[in-house]
């Protein structure tokens, strides 16, 4: 993809951006406008990520169909309406990184049933991972699903997970075995008995509506267990990896555009700097630009190899801690009281600190960076 | 706008309200400083807002302007309601209110004190939590990064304190909540997403960022 036609793919998405902003601030204080307004303004087909048989308005570029199947094509849309509402973004109907589960794990079967199921009408899906016990270290994991007569049942209890409330099936992780690959990806209708889920309420991307998931002998059967025609090393951690690797780019792109909006609205607000703000200004600049470069490397590289997270995670320690750092300051450069003068501010910095834990905290992205430079992946280590 | 900056009390003596903060809560914090340094007086923020317990409004009859009290009018804009683990805290827009040439230093300090009391309590519960909490067997509290993430929030706390010590006033309380500020989000960053939560303990990092937005120290211009 060179870089003209992400240009005139980022101008197309900036024009859709807009859609959002009426309505930004009434979805952060009343998540469920999401689920009455499915696509908050936005056509919600066309920003899905849908396979082409299912998208019949695809966004179009340079007379060319876009569907929003790469990484690169998303950090590309997705910065820009996060610019507006990250929130909006992360409350759009359709698969999110359930789709990536799917791609990597479902047979014919089970991607039939699914895409048929949340392209009929807007359907929301979810990705369970996270316990209340444990967040970083799916090793801890308590969710099982063991067997029973021909089927499974399914128990435990998920947490933080996004959309889960208003979904009507999912994607959860459970254990059926000891170790890394006794994890399995079992796809979840939620009107099954024994399924609950209830909204909790959080300080930002408050559209997202996070929920508590309450499984209590939910009863899944063998073609709900995806994966089950692949090896046991093509399982449920294998497909979570992937699919970490490919939303760390997209969470970073969200955490650029809450940080790119902090910036605007203190360009657009502030008249008259002293020397050291000037600097600071000039300094946020360089940041933005150095670290959308780097989004977008991390987007190449996921397309490239999904089984590698290394430029990912440094895209999101990047990515996460500007938005933080500039939302934070933006408020002080705005004078005192500036998040109630300014409500949008207000919301951009309670948005900005969800990025940390999205998809792994900051020491995980860490702890990956790391091992992955020290493994010599990174472009440069190669090179030398 | 000009404030001029009294003297406000020794360290000695504001040293209450970080323990008052710490161990019962912001809303009885704000109220004994409120009647210690400004009785029956709502005291405003250079930006012309509040941030109170609903009783210091009732107690009070007049609120503070750059040009001394004055009594207090009727119909000002309630901005935000926010619910504390000891009451409620009401925000105010009061138009041609500002913090008091008198009184506004050593509020301002209090301030300063009870963000101090309420960031130390954070980080208390933050270690709490970890403490309870394993990372493939390990206690994370034990991971050496999660220490490395406390070590930098201690270091904040300790250089507040240090500067609060040393009867820090006027600008030299912006770097104490410059400090505060770091020491809080990497407070928020070690709860992970319970800290996120509308209900969890990232609500007295809130408060504690509101308060030092609403009363800011002086800049160097205004002091000087
Ligand atoms: C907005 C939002 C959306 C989310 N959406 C989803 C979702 O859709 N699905 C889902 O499954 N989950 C979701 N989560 C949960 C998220 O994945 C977890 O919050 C995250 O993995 C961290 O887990 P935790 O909150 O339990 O923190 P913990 O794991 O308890 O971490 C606490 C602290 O320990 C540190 N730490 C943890 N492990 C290590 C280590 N090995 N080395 C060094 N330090 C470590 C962390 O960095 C952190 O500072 C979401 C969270 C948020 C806030």
């Amino acid at each position: 993809m060179n870089t003209d036609f992400l240009t005139d793919l980022r101008a197309h998405a900036r024009a859709y951006a807009d859609l959002l902003r009426p309505t930004a601030l009434d979805r952060d204080r009343n998540p469920d406008l999401a689920v009455s307004s499915p696509g908050c303004g936005l056509p919600w087909r066309t920003f899905a990520g849908l396979p082409a048989e299912y998208n019949p308005e695809p966004l179009r570029v340079d007379g060319r169909p876009v569907l929003l199947h790469s990484c690169v094509e998303r950090v590309v849309v997705l910065e820009e309406l996060a610019r507006v509402d990250a929130g909006a973004v992360l409350a759009l109907p359709g698969p999110s990184m359930s789709s990536s589960v799917i791609g990597d794990l479902a047979d014919d079967d089970q991607r039939q049933r699914f895409w048929e199921r949340i392209t009929a009408e807007p359907t929301w899906t979810f990705f369970a991972m996270t316990e209340p016990t444990h967040g970083s270290d799916p090793s801890g994991m308590r969710t099982t699903v063991r067997r029973d007569g021909d089927g499974f049942l399914l128990n435990g209890t998920k947490r933080y997970i996004g959309n889960a409330a208003r979904s009507r099936i999912g994607i959860v992780f459970a254990r059926r075995g000891a170790g890394p690959l006794g994890m399995v990806a079992v796809l979840v209708d939620t009107d099954l008995p024994g399924f609950t889920a209830a909204p909790l309420s959080t300080r930002g991307v408050r559209a997202l509506q996070l929920s508590e998931l309450r499984m209590a002998e939910v009863p899944v059967t063998e073609d709900d267990i995806l994966g089950r025609h692949r090896s046991a090393t093509r399982q449920g951690m294998w497909a979570a990896t992937r699919t970490f690797n490919r939303y760390r780019p997209v969470v970073s792109c969200l955490a650029l555009g809450v940080a790119q909006a902090a910036y605007d609205l203190v360009v657009t607000e502030r008249r008259g700097y002293r020397v050291a703000e000037r600097h600071l200004l000039t300094d946020w600049e360089q940041r933005l630009t150095g670290t959308r470069a780097l989004v977008l490397a991390a987007a190449r590289s996921a397309d490239a190899n999904p089984g590698d997270g290394t430029l990912a995670a440094a895209a999101k320690l990047r990515a996460t801690r500007l938005a933080e750092e500039i939302t934070t300051t933006a408020v002080r450069l705005l004078g005192p009281g500036a998040r109630w003068e300014h409500p949008i501010l207000d919301k951009l910095l309670r948005d900005a600190r969800a990025f940390e834990f999205m998809e792994g905290t900051g020491n995980v992205q860490r702890l990956t960076l790391a091992e992955g430079y020290l493994q010599r992946r990174l472009p440069d280590v190669r090179a030398a | 706008m000009t404030v001029t900056v009294s003297t406000p009390a020794a360290a000695t003596d504001l040293a209450r309200y970080h323990t008052l903060a710490c161990t019962t809560g912001v809303v009885t914090a704000l109220g004994v400083l409120q009647a210690e340094t400004s009785p029956g007086i709502v005291p405003v923020g250079p930006g012309g807002h509040t941030l109170l317990p609903a009783a210091v409004y009732a107690a009070s009859d007049r609120y503070t302007t750059p040009q001394g009290p004055r009594p207090q009018p009727y119909g000002q804009k309630v901005l935000d309601r926010i619910v504390t683990a000891d009451g409620e805290l009401i925000a105010w827009r009061v138009p041609g209110g500002g913090p008091d040439p008198d009184t506004g230093a050593a509020w301002t300090a209090g301030i300063a004190w009870i963000r101090l009391g309420l960031t130390t309590r954070l980080l208390e519960q933050a270690a709490e939590h970890l403490r309870g909490r394993t990372i493939a067997g390990v206690v994370t509290l034990h991971l050496p990064m999660v220490r490395g993430i406390l070590a930098d929030a201690a270091a904040g706390i300790a250089e507040a304190r240090a500067l609060l010590d040393t009867d820090a006033c006027g600008t030299d309380l912006h770097r104490v909540h410059r400090a505060l500020d770091e020491s809080g989000r990497s407070c928020l960053h070690l709860f992970g997403a319970a800290g996120f939560l509308t209900d969890g303990p990232g609500g007295d990092l809130h408060v504690s960022e509101l308060l030092a937005e609403t009363y800011p120290p002086p800049t160097d211009m205004e002091a000087s």
